[in-house]
């Protein structure tokens, strides 16, 4: 009979009808349970927050070991058997405590797990452009304490390790900005999401860092 | 309905009344905290805020409280003088400030690759100021101070082989400073055409990295860098119209003309008569190029070609490029310009290989291709370094003789020492080409080395055709190697795929004194491997000597072969000899026979060839770099020279300073970076991939979740407290 009431609570719905008669100890229940699922919806939040960053750096270690196979000879080295993307390049940044390992193909996917070389673009070390993308909060939160001047590595498969400059540090709007892809000597260009302690994601900002290959 | 009354009344109620109350409680707190949170990322929106849409102007400036004006598009003036292969090309820039307080413009400045700046001048109303060269610290200090004085000054600054910036400090309020800089620079002439190109814009934004990195990495103090702002690249990206030039060029070719005219511009053309550079009458106006980019064909001879866009203003949006096709002669055509300065003589000479008709074949050649198997090759680069390779056995002759060696990480080759070419040859190095397989390192070294090692058979000319993508990484120690072991041997690169290492495949060829092919597609191998071995069959002139007065100082100090399509040009300079005419005489074989041709040489119309030389001469010495001259020497011998010929060099810069204060202590002085037109038709990526995780988001809804229940449980434990008691 009072069930009009507690309808219009949504929680209250699950409780068991037999309860009714122990109001109080109904109530503290139903908080308990409301604290509980707020709790565990919380928790569940703060993990898959954090996994994201985690399976980041998680990855970048599996990506390392194919580095290794790569350099060893093997041409095009999976990171776990079932990957359809391989190791290009590693890339190491002025604040970068380790190298990152760059994979081919600039898919979601992909960028979840490491930096990736956008594959229009030019090789890496080759002449022309290299676009090689990243999350800005994770593999290239440290690209926001680049300057112009410091100096980038790009390491390739043979073994060989270029040097690049920092020459320009760019904000644009992807919807309107354009980037060239043809140079005559090899450029790479860093991407990433902008501002870089925005809390959403689909923004249209870009923070550009292009570098020039140092002899 | 007496139910529900009585429910209001029992006790009951009350604590329906405090659950609801609880429930409110948990809603207000999460909409605290959400509208917390959009106000974060509002505020991190509003940071990469622009104005939406200033219309019309070209140029943003910031004003001081952060609002954005806008000013007058950058006025250009650019006059053009050619005499033979010598172009002095004049920029006159007037920078306006049409706001309210003083600025200081920063303009990027696109220039040639070869462009010797030598001359800058500022005009202020009446007074013109003649810019001195400073080595480049010095520069940078004097402009510094000059601008603290509140002094109008100007600097300019190489920042890459082809960029220069131009800084004007302390523009007044409704002033306009005019900054002229000249310039000069060789016309190209490749497959019988000269052509001069003068960038008006960014459109090979990264220029050949040849600022030393001594200078690079240590930052510039004094003079704001020109990189591009958040502010630039918002003007830039929005399609803003595009400052506008002035182009007038004058055009003295010193031979006959096939035609000549623009392929970027539709210019018009006077022809005039008389061998001034001044005082010469327009004699008639001989055509309009009215097509979209109009050439003149066989104009009637003239002197002198005055060349005007038909719009009397171009947008600096594309370059200008000035185009003529002289008539052929049948054998190699020499010319010697020269200038002397002071008690030392600086000469040019250009020598241009005959026209093809008139070639005849080489003698026996030896040629070994080597080509490129390794992992980076792998796709579409292997099938066409297996295409050029089977396309150029099939281009061999009986008496040649050949071999090839494929490499990756070891080099292996078909025959240990080169086979006369037969069908049972021919056919074996296809079954070698065709088993190729791209994979394994790329280990160039071993392959240069075993080609260059190859037993040398007598009066074989050996050429090394090298097909790789140039993924290469001690590309220094590479040259050495080639430079050391060349011999008479030449090397020709081919560079595969759409983005070889084109430096390293220019450079190669230079040291291997061949020439550079580049193959972008499968389409284009059958095209460019005649053109590769019309220069390999037919060298126009080799084996050149030229006969120099004493004491001579060349660039480039080795002599390369000359070949179909490509000029050769010198740059000597030696002690002056007033008394006696310049004789200048150049030996060398044309078609396997002996060739000798004597030039007297001809004081240059254009003065600047002492400029061109000493040009010439610090892009060698920077090139030196790869070869270990040690970064000292190279800095101290590029300041001496660029000191000396007044020339704007990485390592020095012209400073201009007029005396008259012109601002203030008190008054404030803004920077402002005038921003390039960004150029026409130009490539561009088409879309940049998301590269935010939701990991931050996540977080944060995480931490408002926790947070409101962390509140209602905090409220639960209340009442339960105030019950005990």
């Amino acid at each position: 009979m009072k069930r009009p009431w507690h309808g219009a609570m949504p929680v209250t719905v699950t409780l068991p009808l037999g309860l009714e008669s122990k109001p109080r100890v109904r109530q503290r229940r139903a908080r308990r349970l409301v604290i509980g699922a707020l709790v565990a919806l919380g928790v569940a939040l703060l993990a898959a927050g954090f996994w994201l960053p985690a399976k980041a750096e998680l990855a970048q270690h599996l990506l390392n070991r194919a580095w290794t196979r790569t350099a060893d000879g093997e041409t095009i080295a999976r990171p776990w058997p079932w990957a359809d993307t391989h190791p290009v390049a590693r890339l190491t940044l002025p604040d970068g405590p380790e190298p990152l390992t760059v994979l081919a193909g600039a898919s979601g996917r992909n960028l979840a797990f490491a930096p990736a070389w956008l594959d229009g673009s030019a090789e890496p070390g080759a002449d022309g452009v290299t676009v090689i993308a990243g999350h800005r909060d994770t593999h290239f939160r440290t690209l926001a304490s680049l300057e112009v001047g410091d100096e980038l590595t790009l390491e390739r498969p043979d073994g060989s390790v270029l040097r690049y400059e920092v020459a320009a540090l760019d904000v644009v709007d992807s919807a309107r900005a354009e980037l060239r892809l043809d140079a005559d000597e090899s450029i790479v260009v860093l991407v990433t999401c902008w501002p870089f302690d925005a809390v959403t994601v689909g923004g249209s900002w870009r923070y550009v860092v292009t570098a020039r290959r140092r002899f | 309905m007496r139910k529900l009354k009585s429910l209001w009344r029992s006790p009951r109620a009350a604590r329906v009344c405090e659950e609801l109350e609880n429930w409110t409680y948990v809603l207000l707190t999460l909409g605290a905290a959400l509208l917390l949170y959009a106000t974060l990322t509002a505020q991190a929106a509003r940071a990469a805020a622009f104005p939406a849409d200033v219309g019309a102007p070209t140029l943003l400036f910031q004003a001081p409280g952060g609002s954005f004006t806008a000013a007058a598009p950058l006025e250009t003036d650019l006059r053009i003088s050619v005499a033979g292969v010598v172009a002095r090309v004049r920029v006159a820039q007037r920078f306006r400030n049409t706001g309210s307080t003083y600025i200081e413009a920063v303009y990027v400045l696109p220039l040639p690759d070869d462009a010797a700046v030598d001359r800058l001048l500022m005009q202020v109303g009446d007074r013109v100021i003649e810019g001195e060269i400073h080595e480049r610290q010095k520069a940078e200090r004097i402009y510094g101070e000059a601008r603290a004085a509140g002094q109008r000054a100007s600097l300019v600054r190489q920042t890459s082989a082809n960029l220069f910036t131009t800084a004007v400090a302390n523009i007044a309020p409704g002033e306009a400073i005019d900054i002229t800089i000249e310039y000069l620079q060789t016309a190209r002439y490749d497959a019988g055409e000269f052509s001069l190109r003068v960038p008006l814009t960014l459109t090979p934004r990264y220029g050949a990295p040849d600022t030393p990195e001594a200078i690079s990495a240590v930052a510039s103090t004094v003079l704001p860098e020109a990189t591009p702002t958040i502010e630039g690249m918002a003007a830039a990206a929005r399609s803003t119209p595009a400052h506008e030039a002035y182009v007038h060029a004058v055009l003295a070719p010193g031979m006959p003309l096939e035609w000549l005219g623009s392929h970027s511009h539709a210019t018009s053309y006077v022809r005039q008569e008389g061998p001034a550079w001044s005082g010469a009458r327009p004699a008639a106006k001989i055509a309009n190029g009215a097509e979209a980019a109009g050439r003149l064909v066989r104009p009637p001879p003239a002197d002198l070609y005055v060349l005007d866009t038909l719009a009397p203003r171009v947008p600096m949006d594309r370059d200008v490029v000035i185009a003529w096709r002289p008539l052929v002669g049948v054998t190699p055509a020499i010319a010697a310009l020269t200038e002397t300065i002071d008690d030392t003589t600086y000469a040019l000479l250009m020598i241009l290989p005959q026209a093809a008709a008139h070639l005849t074949q080489a003698g026996p050649r030896e040629q070994i291709f080597v080509i490129d198997s390794s992992g980076s090759m792998g796709g579409q680069s292997i099938v066409q370094a297996k295409a050029a390779l089977t396309d150029a056995l099939g281009r061999l002759r009986g008496g040649d003789r050949f071999n090839v060696i494929d490499f990756d990480s070891t080099a292996r080759l078909l025959w240990p020492t080169p086979q006369p070419f037969t069908p049972q040859t021919h056919a074996e190095a296809r079954r070698f080409v065709d088993r190729l397989q791209a994979d394994g390192g790329t280990e160039i070294g071993g392959a240069i080395a075993a080609a260059l090692s190859q037993p040398a058979a007598p009066s074989y000319l050996r050429q090394i055709v090298f097909l790789t993508d140039g993924a290469v990484g001690a590309e220094t120690s590479l040259f050495t190697a080639i430079e050391r072991n060349l011999g008479d041997a030449r090397l020709f690169t081919v560079g595969i795929g759409s983005a070889p290492n084109s430096y390293f495949m220019r450079k190669a060829a230079q040291f291997g004194r061949g020439t550079y092919t580049h193959i972008a597609s499968t389409a284009e191998v059958t095209e460019k491997m005649t053109q590769l071995f019309a220069k390999l069959e037919q060298v126009a002139l080799s084996d050149v000597v030229v006969d120099w007065p004493d004491a001579v100082e060349l660039y480039p100090p080795a002599i390369p072969d000359v070949y179909l399509g490509e000029p050769l040009v010198l740059a000597a300079s030696f002690p002056a000899t007033p008394d006696r005419p310049l004789l200048v005489t150049a030996y060398g074989r044309a078609g396997g026979l002996p060739w000798r041709q004597t030039v007297a040489g001809a004081q240059s119309e254009l003065p600047g060839i002492a400029a061109l030389w000493a040009r010439r001469k610090i892009e060698h010495v920077i090139d030196s770099r790869v070869t270990g001259t040690p970064e000292d020497l190279i800095r101290k011998i590029v300041v001496d020279t660029a000191l000396e010929h007044h020339l704007v060099s990485p390592y020095t810069s012209l400073v201009a300073v007029d005396k008259t204060p012109a601002r203030s202590a008190a008054a404030a002085l803004e920077r402002r970076n005038i921003e390039n037109t960004m150029p026409a038709g130009a490539q561009w990526q088409a879309a940049l991939p998301q590269t935010a995780t939701p990991g931050p988001l996540l977080r944060w809804l995480g931490a408002i979740v926790l947070l409101a229940a962390g509140s209602l449980l905090l409220r639960s434990r209340v009442p339960v407290a105030r019950r005990a008691s």
